[in-house]
C-alpha cells in the first residue's frame, strides 16, 4: 500500500535541497565578487564576508522546515509515523513555499549581495546600506518559511 | 535627549589675534565654523598658504606610519624574531586608535619634539625609498638569473660570441620542440651545434654573411631568442657574480629593516603629532572661510545654545580688540544637528541611526525610540536566553576590561542591552540553548527555568500567540512612527494634517489592535469599542485625504489615495512577521544541534562524547553567530524601512566642531563643556 510518509519526506527533501541550492548559488556569486574586492584591499574582508553570508540563510530556513517535518513524522522518537497518502501529499504541499522561495530568493539575493560588494569596494563606509538592499530580498524567503512552518506544524496529520 | 538648539556666533578681530582666537575656539571645542556671510569691501583668502604646508606634514606623517605598519609584517618574519623579541615598542605597536582620552593642551605638547620626530619621518622615507630601490634591483637580477641559467652549458665568455669577417654566429635558445626539420632548411654549409637542456635547446650556428638574413628568418620561425649578453664572463662566472650581488642586497635590506625596528619607539608620538597637525589643518582651513580686510577678519560659526555664555566670556577675555555676537539661526540657514543623549541611547544612535542619516535641525531625535524598539525586537528574534546571557556577559567583560574611551565602546554597550532583552524574551519563551521542555524538566535548574516560561514555541496555540505578539509589536512601532510624524507636522503648524493624516493612523492601528484582541479572546466590549474607534480613525483618514483640495472630485480622489495607502501599512505590519520567523530559526537549529550531538555517544561509544562535545560547542557557536548577524540586519531593516519611513528622513548633517576630528586619540570634550558641567553641579 502507498504510504504518505514518503511524500512527506520528499517534501522535506525539497525544502532542504532546493533552498540549499538557492543559498549555494547565492553565496557563491557573492563570494566570487568578494574575492575580487578582497584581492585589491584585504581590509574589506569583514564587510564583504557579512554580505556574502546573507544569502546563506535560505539554506538554514529550508533545513528548519525539513527538521520540523521529521519532528512531525516522529523520526527521532523511534517509530516513524505512517501517514495516509492524502496527509503525506498535504505535508509535501506545505513544504513547497519554503522550497520555491528559498531556491529563487537565494539566487537573487546573491546577485544583490554581489552588487552590494561592488558598492563596498567603492564606498566601504556605506556597507550597511548594501546590507539593507540585500536583505530586502530575504523577506520573501522568511514569508515562505513562515507559511511552510505553520502549515507543517499546526495541523494534525494522520 | 534631543537635537540641541544652535546659535550663530560672529567674531570680529585683528589679524594679529587670529591665531590666538582659533586656538581658543579649538580648545572650547564647541564651534563649527561656517562660511562667513558677505560684507562689502572684504575678501576671502580661499587657499591660505599655510594649508599646503600643513597638509604636506600630515601626508608625510601618514606615510611614515603606514610604512611602519607595512614593515611590521616583514619584521614578524623568522629572520628578525630574535631581534624584535626584546623590542618592547615593536611588540606593543598598535596602528589603530589609542584607547586614551587627552585634552587638546596635552596633545599640543607633542609639538616640542617635532624636530626629532620629523627627522625620523625623513629617515623612514629615505629607508622606504631605498627598500623600493632594492626591490626593483632584486627583481631585475632575478630575471637576469633565469636568463643566464639557460646558458650554463656554454663554456665561453659571452664577449667571445662574435661574427668573423665572412661569417655570422648565432648563439641563442629555443624552447620549441622538434626543431630538426627547421634546421634542415638552413643553408647546406651552415655549422650547427645544439645542446638539449632542461628548458629547451641551446643553439650555436655559423653561416656565411650572405645567408645571415634567410637563416635569421628560419630561426625566428622556431622562436629562437638570441643571447642577450655580451659581458666578458662565462655564464657560470656571471651567475656567481649575481648571486653575490643578491646577497649584498639582502644584507642591506636586513640592515634597513633593523633600523626600522628601532623606530617603533616613536610610533605613539608620530600618531599624536599626526592628530595635532590634523587639527592644525582644520584650523588653517577655517581661515579660508573667514572674510577679511587688510588688518581684520570675521569668523562665523555655530555653537550649541547652552554654551553661549562660556564661549562669549572666554573670547572677550582673550583681548580687548575682539567683538563677539550671537544670534539665533535665520530662516534660510541650516544649522548642523548636535545630538545629545545619555551614553546608552547614544550607543544605538551611533550604530543604528547614524548609518541611516542625521536628524534634521529642529527635527525629532529618533534615538530613544530606536533604542527601545531595537532592544525589544532583538530579544524577540534572538529568543534564546542562554545565548543572550553569553552575549551580555561577553560584552560586559569587554567593557570592563578594555574600558573603551569615550563613545568607542558603544557597539558593545548596545549588544549588552540587546543581550539582556534576549534573556528576558528567552526566559518567557523557555529557550535555553535549544533544549526541549522534556530535557529541561529533567533537572531542578531546568524546572526552575521552565517555571518562568510563559509561551512554548513548540505548542500549537502558543505559536499563534507568538505570531500575534510579533505583529502587535509591529503595530505599536508603526503607531509610534505615525505619532512622531504628527508631532513634526504640529511643529510646522500643519494642525489639520497632523490630526487627520498622522494621528488618525495612530488611532486606527491601536484601536484596530484592541478590536482584533477583543475578537480573538471573544471580549465583545473590547471588540465593539475598538471597532467603533477604528472606524472613526478611518473616517478621519478619508477627511485627511480630502484636505486642502477644492474640487469635490479631487477631494474624492485624495480620500481614495489615503485609503489605498493603507495597503502599504498592511504590508508593513506583515513585515514584522520576520520577528517570529527568526525567533523560530534560532530555537529549532539549536534543537537540531542538541539532537545530533546527543546521538553521537550511542553511535561511537566513548569517542562519541568527544565528537558530541565538538558538535555541541561548534554548532551552538555557529547558530549564535549566524543568527546574531541575521537578527542584527533584519532588526536594522525594520528600523530603517518600516519605522523611519513614517517620519524620519535623516536630512540633517552632523555637528563637527573645530578640533573634534582626530584619527588616533580621543580628545576630551572642549573646555566649554567642562565649564558647563561645573555650572550644573554647583547650581543645585
Amino acid at each position: 500500500m502507498l504510504s504518505g510518509t514518503a511524500f512527506a519526506l520528499i517534501g522535506a527533501a525539497l525544502a532542504v535541497g532546493l533552498a540549499g541550492i538557492g543559498s549555494s548559488i547565492g553565496v557563491s556569486k557573492a563570494g566570487q565578487a568578494a574575492a575580487g574586492v578582497v584581492s585589491e584591499d584585504p581590509s574589506k574582508f569583514m564587510k564583504c564576508l557579512i554580505l556574502q553570508l546573507l544569502p546563506a540563510t535560505q539554506g538554514l530556513y529550508g533545513f528548519v522546515i525539513g527538521f520540523v517535518v521529521m519532528l512531525k513524522l516522529n523520526i527521532f522518537g523511534g517509530s516513524m509515523a505512517d501517514l495516509t497518502p492524502y496527509s503525506g501529499l498535504a505535508m509535501l504541499g506545505a513544504c513547497l513555499p519554503m522550497a520555491i522561495s528559498g531556491l529563487l530568493s537565494g539566487i537573487y539575493q546573491g546577485k544583490v549581495a554581489a552588487s552590494g560588494i561592488a558598492l563596498v569596494a567603492k564606498r566601504p563606509e556605506e556597507n550597511i546600506k548594501a546590507v539593507v538592499f540585500t536583505i530586502m530580498v530575504e523577506t520573501y524567503a522568511l514569508l515562505g518559511l513562515l507559511i511552510s512552518f505553520l502549515a507543517v506544524y499546526l495541523p494534525t496529520y494522520a | 535627549m534631543s537635537v540641541v538648539k544652535m546659535k550663530k556666533l560672529s567674531v570680529v578681530g585683528h589679524k594679529k589675534d587670529r591665531r590666538r582666537i582659533l586656538r581658543e575656539l579649538t580648545e572650547l571645542g564647541v564651534v563649527e565654523v561656517s562660511l562667513a556671510s558677505e560684507i562689502n569691501g572684504t575678501f576671502v583668502d580661499k587657499h591660505p598658504v599655510t594649508c599646503e604646508t600643513i597638509a604636506r606634514k600630515v601626508a608625510n606623517l601618514e606615510s611614515a606610519i603606514v610604512f611602519l605598519q607595512e614593515s611590521q609584517r616583514e619584521l614578524k618574519n623568522r629572520d628578525f624574531s630574535s631581534v624584535v623579541k626584546n623590542n618592547q615598542s615593536f611588540q606593543n605597536a598598535k596602528f589603530g586608535r589609542e584607547n586614551v582620552v587627552m585634552s587638546y593642551e596635552e596633545l599640543s605638547s607633542v609639538v616640542k619634539d617635532e624636530y626629532e620626530l620629523f627627522t625620523v619621518v625623513d629617515a623612514l622615507s629615505d629607508i622606504n625609498a631605498e627598500l623600493t630601490d632594492i626591490k626593483a634591483k632584486k627583481s631585475r637580477i632575478a630575471s637576469q638569473l633565469t636568463q643566464l641559467e639557460l646558458y650554463t652549458e656554454l663554456d665561453i665568455k659571452f664577449s667571445e660570441i662574435k661574427d668573423s669577417k665572412k661569417t655570422t654566429l648565432f648563439v641563442g635558445f629555443t624552447d620549441v620542440e622538434n626543431i630538426d626539420k627547421a634546421l634542415t632548411l638552413l643553408p647546406q654549409n651552415a655549422i650547427v651545434r645544439s645542446k638539449d637542456t632542461l628548458n629547451g635547446t641551446l643553439l650555436a650556428i655559423i653561416v656565411f654573411k650572405d645567408d645571415a638574413e634567410t637563416s635569421a628568418r628560419i630561426l625566428s620561425s622556431i622562436n629562437f631568442r638570441k643571447c642577450p649578453f655580451n659581458d666578458p664572463f662565462t655564464p657560470l662566472q656571471m651567475i656567481e657574480n649575481i648571486k653575490l650581488q643578491l646577497e649584498t642586497l639582502n644584507q642591506r635590506r636586513k640592515e634597513l629593516y633593523l633600523t626600522v625596528a628601532e623606530r617603533f619607539s616613536c610610533l605613539k608620538n608620530l600618531k599624536l603629532l599626526y592628530d595635532f597637525y590634523l587639527i592644525e589643518l582644520q584650523k588653517a582651513e577655517t581661515m579660508g572661510k573667514c572674510r577679511e580686510t587688510v588688518g581684520s577678519f570675521v569668523i562665523e560659526g555655530w555653537i550649541p545654545e547652552d554654551t553661549e555664555v562660556t564661549v562669549l566670556e572666554k573670547l572677550n577675555n582673550l583681548s580687548n580688540g575682539i567683538v563677539c555676537q550671537t544670534r539665533g539661526p535665520g530662516e534660510d540657514e541650516n544649522p548642523p544637528s548636535f545630538i545629545k543623549n545619555p551614553k546608552i541611547v547614544g550607543a544605538f544612535g551611533d550604530n543604528i541611526t547614524a548609518t541611516f542619516g542625521t536628524p534634521a535641525y529642529g527635527g525629532i531625535d529618533p534615538n530613544p525610540f530606536v533604542m527601545f524598539f531595537y532592544c525589544l525586537f532583538f530579544g524577540f528574534m534572538f529568543s534564546d536566553a542562554g545565548y543572550g546571557l553569553i552575549m551580555t556577559i561577553a560584552c560586559g567583560l569587554i567593557l570592563l576590561i578594555k574600558k573603551p574611551a569615550k563613545r568607542s565602546g558603544g557597539f558593545f554597550l548596545m549588544f549588552m542591552f540587546c543581550g539582556l532583552s534576549t534573556v528576558v524574551w528567552g526566559t518567557l519563551f523557555g529557550g535555553w540553548f535549544g533544549l526541549t521542555t522534556e530535557q529541561l524538566s529533567g533537572s531542578s535548574l531546568g524546572r526552575f527555568l521552565l517555571s518562568m516560561q510563559v509561551l512554548n514555541s513548540m505548542d500549537g496555540t502558543d505559536i499563534l500567540v507568538m505570531f500575534g505578539i510579533a505583529l502587535g509589536l509591529g503595530v505599536i512601532q508603526l503607531a509610534t512612527g505615525f505619532f512622531l510624524n504628527g508631532i513634526e507636522s504640529l511643529k510646522i503648524k500643519k494642525y489639520a494634517s497632523a490630526i487627520l493624516n498622522d494621528f488618525s493612523w495612530v488611532i486606527i492601528l491601536l484601536a484596530g489592535g484592541v478590536a482584533v484582541f477583543g475578537i480573538l479572546l471573544s471580549i465583545s466590549l473590547l471588540s465593539s469599542v475598538g471597532g467603533i474607534i477604528f472606524l472613526i480613525g478611518v473616517l478621519m483618514l478619508l477627511l485627511g485625504g480630502a484636505l486642502g483640495r477644492k474640487n469635490p472630485i479631487s477631494m474624492l480622489a485624495g480620500a481614495f489615495k489615503n485609503l489605498y495607502g493603507s495597503i502599504n501599512v498592511f504590508s508593513d505590519i506583515l513585515s514584522y512577521s520576520r520577528l517570529f520567523s527568526l525567533c523560530l530559526t534560532t530555537g529549532i537549529i539549536g534543537m537540531v544541534i542538541n539532537i545530533i550531538a546527543g546521538i553521537m555517544p550511542t553511535l561511537l561509544s566513548y569517542a562519541g562524547y568527544v565528537v558530541a562535545f565538538i558538535i555541541y560547542a561548534g554548532g551552538h557557536l555557529f547558530n549564535f553567530a549566524i543568527n546574531a548577524l541575521g537578527v542584527y540586519v533584519h532588526n536594522s531593516r525594520l528600523q530603517y524601512v518600516e519605522f523611519f519611513g513614517k517620519f524620519f528622513t535623516g536630512e540633517g548633517y552632523p555637528f563637527v566642531p573645530l578640533g573634534s576630528k582626530t584619527k588616533y586619540v580621543f580628545l576630551t570634550d572642549g573646555s566649554a563643556y567642562e565649564q558647563q558641567e561645573k555650572l550644573k553641579t554647583s547650581k543645585p
